[in-house]
């Protein structure tokens, strides 16, 4: 091999792996292509996010075939619904993709969560949606924004499928229409939504 | 997704859909299952033909295969991919995550090392950690338990079944994807940081002190 | 390992260190202890002389009080302590039955229990500070110096060369065994090199007696790192942390800033978290939402809206043909309810429904689903609820 076809495979193992072990990342638009990480670039075109994609026959799919179940996501469900109903929300223009989609607002969420409910809105709702709300933000499947309480899809739903996203369509039709979104004032949320990198 | 995969492709294309679809199965089994799989299980693993070709998918993507016991396979970070990245100053686990998950190593795997009572030579361990094991440190209740979240999120600890004593922790299956190398240094940096004035870290010291190789295989 | 063979070894470690011990008091060969338990019982009648007052015992009333024994364990071991002179006759006359015992061997008892428990280590740390008090003494002479120099010496002679014989004989599982005649040693070299310089400042003439001494810590040391080095030679990829006493980790713990103990995960890699959403997951988790909030049970009625192809197999078009024909099975079209309940349980129904339903959506394949509003209510079916409807051949 070629010193600079070894420097490729090192250059793209490298970013693999650091997206491995911290999750998508949001990186500088300059930054040069890695083979099989998508890019998403943010509504503003300031950064890209870099998120793993696999040849269609691998990934989690797979998982349930063989009875080995990935590691488990707590109130599995629950976070599911919340993901469901954010998208119901943020994927305004669905003849778009789902990328990046529009910013929705907590108050929307809660607005659809107790719809989908058929029930008025109770107040152990609310502890649930944020617990949602994190842990998906957390994994990069939103962008949440706690101060301003107001929330987007994130980079990893780049990777739905166009199947997939034929059944989301349909999902949201189910769901009950969210309120109009009530933006807080502040010029660009979507600048501050920084992922915890945490560490000092 | 598209059918195009620009890193996979070049791989998988020479092969039969047939043996593409048991490398596929393979590597989405060790990378994503949280628990190490079975090698009877899959084609993929089971052959060790179609096992190179996952091997070689997952060099491509700066991870390698781990075997655990001998009869199942997970798959880890390669040895030198993660030695270049933490070279880089790269680490992605906050201090409060870290510091948790080493006090569950602590008490649910080298304390009872020194009782003598985990037999084989991993980091698992049935021995759980309670919540009053981890309070004895100066991290605050919220913090700990939303680094508890996180790292049972990871796989890093999990829930143990003993529920005598209120929620305890053992270490997570993820623990199980460290290469032999990896396993090494945790072990030694345990001892080092918990005793660095013993003999035994003395040993340790002289031991990697010596211009060898710190990787110790993991390969198939 | 079973409990058994755990006491066994714990029994046979304490024996070790009581021959050790006894050694140098048996008059002759033979005449040791074999059995750990009758150190017990020897401490029994010991306790039983204690209890009796200045008035004593005879041989028949320290057995009764020793009942818990056996009568002629007790007798014998009565015997020896009296022929080594633990016991003694109250008075030293021909009829005398009752019997006196020294505290001495009461206190050796003790000790014997202590060091069995840590190998001596710890006597052996107040032995150092005795040694470092009686030089500090102002009576002390220089001749008390050298002696307490030559102890020490001789400590460390034997201690180190029983580890470094150790060493180059056993097995790792025996050394590790022995692991204890390393522990600690930093804190007793300490000690030992504190009497050293007390001894050296004070009466130089003994630098001699001093140079043995330090020859004596270095060979000591230089085994104990032998010993270590070997036993994490041997030790695998986890099996050190067993070479540190749980002292050491309880410390570490509790004792250790958040930066400290992450610090022990450097250079080390995990994965975040990356849970997998599907647009089927969360169908499954907003349906199931949706019925859990309601007070009455939504028929299970798959609609396209509601049902997606599961896999990406069912996406494959002549999948989802072969499909559809084994359903209509020859015929031009099939009643749902009669799919439902072939398939037995809802889950089975819900996946050949949501092929169906793909099957209806696909532009290439020529079948429809048409839902009707009738439903049919069973409680003995796989799926109690089945909204009625046809799956059809469209003839075009």
């Amino acid at each position: 091999m070629s010193t600079e076809a070894v420097e490729r495979r090192l250059y793209n193992a490298m970013w693999w792996a650091k997206v491995q072990s911290a999750g998508p990342l949001e990186v500088d638009p300059d930054t040069p292509a890695v083979a099989g990480l998508t890019r998403a670039a943010a509504p503003d075109g300031s950064s890209v996010w870099l998120v793993p994609t696999l040849p269609s026959g691998a990934g989690h799919g797979v998982l349930d075939e063989l009875d080995a179940p990935p590691v488990a996501v707590e109130q599995p469900n629950e976070t599911a619904r919340i993901l469901a109903i954010c998208v119901a929300c943020c994927w305004t223009d669905r003849s778009a993709p789902a990328w990046p989609g529009s910013t929705g607002t907590l108050a929307q969420v809660r607005s659809v969560y107790a719809g989908m409910r058929g029930r008025p809105e109770q107040s152990s709702d609310l502890t649930l949606i944020i617990g949602s709300l994190r842990r998906l933000h957390a994994t990069h499947w939103l962008l949440w924004d706690d101060k301003a309480a107001e929330v987007r899809l994130g980079p990893r739903v780049i990777t739905w499928t166009a199947a997939d996203l034929t059944t989301l369509r349909d999902l949201c039709r189910h769901l009950p229409e969210p309120p109009a979104a009530v933006l807080s004032p502040q010029v660009s949320p979507v600048d501050e939504q920084e992922l915890e990198e945490s560490d000092e | 997704m598209s059918e195009q995969h620009a890193l996979f492709d070049p791989l998988l294309q020479d092969l039969s859909d047939r043996s593409r679809d048991e490398v596929l199965a393979a590597f989405s089994a060790v990378q994503y299952a949280a628990h190490p799989v079975a090698e009877v299980q899959l084609a993929g693993l089971r052959d060790v033909t179609l096992r190179r070709q996952v091997q070689r998918m997952l060099k491509l993507i700066g991870r390698t295969l781990v075997h655990v016991d001998g009869t199942h396979w997970t798959a880890g970070y390669d040895d030198d991919i993660a030695a270049s990245l933490v070279a880089q100053g790269w680490q992605p686990l906050s201090v409060v995550d870290r510091a948790v998950l080493v006090l569950v190593l602590i008490h649910s795997v080298a304390i009872p090392r020194s009782e003598g009572i985990l037999t084989g030579d991993s980091w698992k361990s049935a021995r759980p950690t309670t919540v009053d094991e981890l309070r004895t440190t100066r991290i605050s209740g919220e913090e700990r338990r939303l680094a508890l979240q996180r790292l049972r999120a990871a796989g890093l600890i999990q829930l143990s079944g003993d529920h005598s004593g209120g929620p305890s922790y053992i270490p997570g299956p993820q623990l199980q994807r460290l290469t032999p190398a990896a396993r090494r240094r945790l072990q030694d940096q345990l001892i080092l940081a918990a005793a660095p004035a013993s003999p035994i870290a003395e040993a340790i010291r002289a031991r990697n002190g010596v211009p060898v190789s710190t990787t110790t295989g993991g390969d198939a | 390992m079973d409990a058994t063979l755990l006491d066994a070894e714990a029994d046979a470690a304490v024996l070790r260190v009581y021959r050790q011990v006894f050694a140098v008091l048996a008059r002759e060969a033979g005449a040791m202890i074999v059995d750990p338990d009758l150190l017990d019982a020897d401490q029994a009648i010991l306790d039983a002389f204690a209890e009796a007052g200045s008035d004593g015992l005879t041989v028949e009333q320290a057995t009764l009080a020793c009942r818990a024994y056996p009568h002629d364990v007790i007798v014998r071991r009565f015997e020896v302590l009296r022929q080594y002179g633990a016991i003694t006759k109250l008075v030293d006359r021909p009829n005398e039955l009752r019997h006196r015992a020294a505290f001495a061997p009461y206190v050796m008892l003790m000790f014997l229990r202590r060091m069995s428990v840590q190998g001596g280590q710890g006597e052996l740390h107040q032995l150092l500070t005795l040694e470092a008090h009686s030089v500090s003494d102002p009576q002390a002479t220089a001749d008390d110096g050298s002696a307490s120099i030559g102890r020490l010496t001789k400590v460390f002679r034997l201690l180190g060369n029983e580890l470094a014989i150790l060493v180059s004989t056993s097995t790792t599982a025996q050394l590790r065994e022995n692991a204890q005649l390393a522990w600690g040693n930093e804190r007793l070299i300490e000690q030992a090199e504190k009497v050293h310089r007390l001894v050296l400042d004070r009466w130089p003439e003994l630098h001699r007696d001093c140079t043995s001494l330090r020859m004596a810590l270095a060979a000591y040391a230089d085994a104990v790192q032998l010993a270590a080095g070997r036993l994490v030679e041997r030790a695998g990829t986890t099996r050190a942390l067993g070479l540190l006493p749980i002292e050491t980790w309880l410390t570490f713990s509790r004792g250790s800033d958040p930066g400290t103990l992450a610090a022990v995960l450097d250079g080390l890699l995990f994965d975040a978290a990356a849970p997998d959403f599907s647009a089927q997951t969360m169908v499954e988790a907003v349906e199931t939402g949706r019925r859990s909030g309601t007070a009455r049970m939504a028929p299970p009625r798959p609609t396209a809206d509601a049902d997606a192809p599961e896999s990406a197999a069912a996406t494959d078009r002549e999948d989802l043909r072969a499909e559809a024909e084994r359903v209509l099975a020859g015929r031009p079209s099939v009643d749902i309810v009669e799919v439902i309940d072939e398939a037995g349980d809802w889950i089975t129904a819900r996946r050949v429904l949501a092929e169906l339903t793909a099957a209806h959506l696909h532009d290439e394949l020529d079948y429809e689903l048409v839902w009707s509003d009738g439903m049919r209510i069973d409680p003995t079916a796989g799926t109690p609820w089945a909204t009625e409807g046809v799956f059809r051949r469209v003839v075009r």
